[in-house]
């Protein structure tokens, strides 16, 4: 009994859907809303499909042929104006498959049918020369109107943002940081005192601006008794370019000038042409060098 | 007050129901929120997958396989048909554009709460007769006549069959719909 119910309602059901998707395709099997300019074919679901194998490009090629997408509607009446990106792009893609950019059954707008574009699709070469897509979309900044390389170089396809400047490219232009970073520039005592010629990459990388490469061991190697606090030595509010060791009990103007002349050393007013660090054997090497020129006993 | 027995002893049953619109509803929000919306897709087959699978159950009780408790397969035929039932409604997404898969998901959603019904009949049927049976034997009824009285309660087991005559035929229509759904997405779909 049940088995005779089951089988007459399931053969009542597959029958009444059948029918239902030979008459109505549209509205039985239908996954979506078709865009307008589709939807006089929304009960021919064979126009665009082949059974087994869904949407083909084989079909839709046979109304939107590749060479007139842009340029003529699919009733033959040419575009006014032409869309010459559209047709560039369409006729620039390799092995063309509608169905990597475009779908169905999406809702009414045209725009609900284009799904991402994918650049690969384009050959490598074109990949490259974006300006033949994107030339309006250049940005007209100091930056970028200067440069002539491709955007590629520095942006993906993916995104715009975020952008990996490769500073090389700029050849010549590399040590040139204030063409481009002027407003950057940092303004306390340290940077405006440094004059016009010296230029940002003798102290800072194009990677990052932190840790800068001054090298003040150069001048002067910090030590315990000698720690980097600035104003130990430097007036930080006017300049670094001079200092002073008398901040320091240590180094009293009558007793240094007792000691230094007790040695026969008279010009000892800049320390650190013989003191580069507070180890007194690296004075000795430097101060047996300048003999000679600044002791009693030459 | 038989009013209030009666809905405490189904609101198990309407909470086990409740759960799978609800954790659907959720779990359908948390994909596309997420960038999971193209697997909800492939939910589709998994849950017609469990679906079939519990169906062994079915096979076993009209003994066309062997292996297995009865008991055993109809616990895993609930869980699985439940669990297959909640992703097939992710894969639905409550977006019910065209009859042939709207049909199938009602269908199912009839056929969920058709067997959570036998569920509760065959929790009553068990009860009903354990409670019985020791009625009669503090009475010290012989076992003929313990099984006598036991056959007033088949009515409950007819009311099995009453509803086996319900549950089976509406499981084929939902059956008859998913097929065609399927039949349809393997013609027009490009895999």
């Amino acid at each position: 009994m049940v088995k005779h119910t089951a089988l007459i309602s399931f053969l009542i059901a597959f029958i009444l859907g059948v029918a239902g998707i030979i008459v109505f395709p549209y509205y039985t099997i239908n996954p979506g809303v078709m865009i307008e300019d589709h939807m006089h074919l929304k009960n021919d679901c064979l126009s665009c499909h082949t059974l087994g194998f869904g949407a083909q490009t084989e079909k839709c090629v046979e109304c939107h042929r590749v060479s007139g997408i842009g340029i003529r509607r699919v009733s033959g009446e040419e575009r006014e104006p032409a869309n010459t990106k559209s047709s560039f792009l369409h006729q620039s893609i390799i092995n063309i498959q509608c169905y990597d950019c475009h779908t169905e059954h999406n809702g009414l707008s045209r725009e609900n049918a284009t799904l991402i574009f994918r650049h690969d699709v384009l050959s490598a070469d074109l990949q490259k020369e974006c300006t033949k897509c994107h030339s309006p979309q250049k940005p007209d900044d100091d930056i970028h109107r200067t440069l002539t390389f491709n955007c590629s170089e520095c942006h993906s396809t993916e995104s715009w943002k975020p952008s990996h400047f490769k500073h090389e490219l700029l050849g010549e232009k590399l040590n040139e940081c204030r063409s481009c970073h002027e407003s950057k520039q940092p303004v306390d005592v340290l940077h405006k005192s440094l004059g016009k010629e010296i230029q940002c990459v003798q102290c800072h990388t194009t990677d990052k601006w932190k840790p800068s490469t001054f090298n003040h061991t150069k001048y002067f190697r910090f030590d315990g008794n000698h720690p980097s606090n600035c104003v130990d030595c430097h007036d930080v509010n006017k300049t670094f370019e001079t200092y002073t060791c008398y901040n320091c009990h240590e180094h009293r103007p009558a007793k240094i000038e007792k000691e230094h002349i007790k040695e026969g050393i008279r010009n000892f007013t800049n320390c650190v042409e013989c003191h580069r660090s507070g180890d007194e054997i690296d004075a000795e090497g430097r101060r047996d060098k300048k003999r000679g020129r600044d002791r009693d006993d030459n | 007050m038989t009013a209030r027995f009666t809905f405490t002893k189904i609101l198990p049953f309407i909470i086990i129901y409740a759960v799978l619109i609800g954790a659907a509803a959720i779990l359908h929000y948390y994909m596309h929120s997420s960038g999971l919306k193209w697997t909800l897709r492939y939910l589709g087959i998994a849950g017609t997958a469990l679906i079939l699978i519990s169906f062994f159950y079915s096979l076993r009780k009209r003994k066309v396989i062997n292996f297995g408790k009865a008991k055993s397969l109809l616990q895993i035929h609930e869980l699985l048909a439940w669990t297959g039932s909640l992703l097939i409604l992710l894969h639905a997404g409550f977006e019910f554009d065209a009859v042939i898969p709207r049909m199938a998901v009602f269908a199912m959603l009839i056929v969920v709460a058709s067997g959570l019904t036998g569920k509760y009949l065959l929790k009553q049927a068990r009860e009903s007769i354990k409670e019985k049976r020791l009625e009669l034997k503090a009475k010290n009824l012989s076992e003929e006549e313990i099984e006598k009285e036991l056959f007033a309660l088949s009515l409950i087991a007819d009311k099995m069959q009453l509803w086996r005559n319900v549950h089976i035929p509406l499981t084929v229509i939902f059956a008859a719909f998913a097929l065609l759904h399927i039949i349809t997405i393997l013609l027009f779909w490009r895999w």
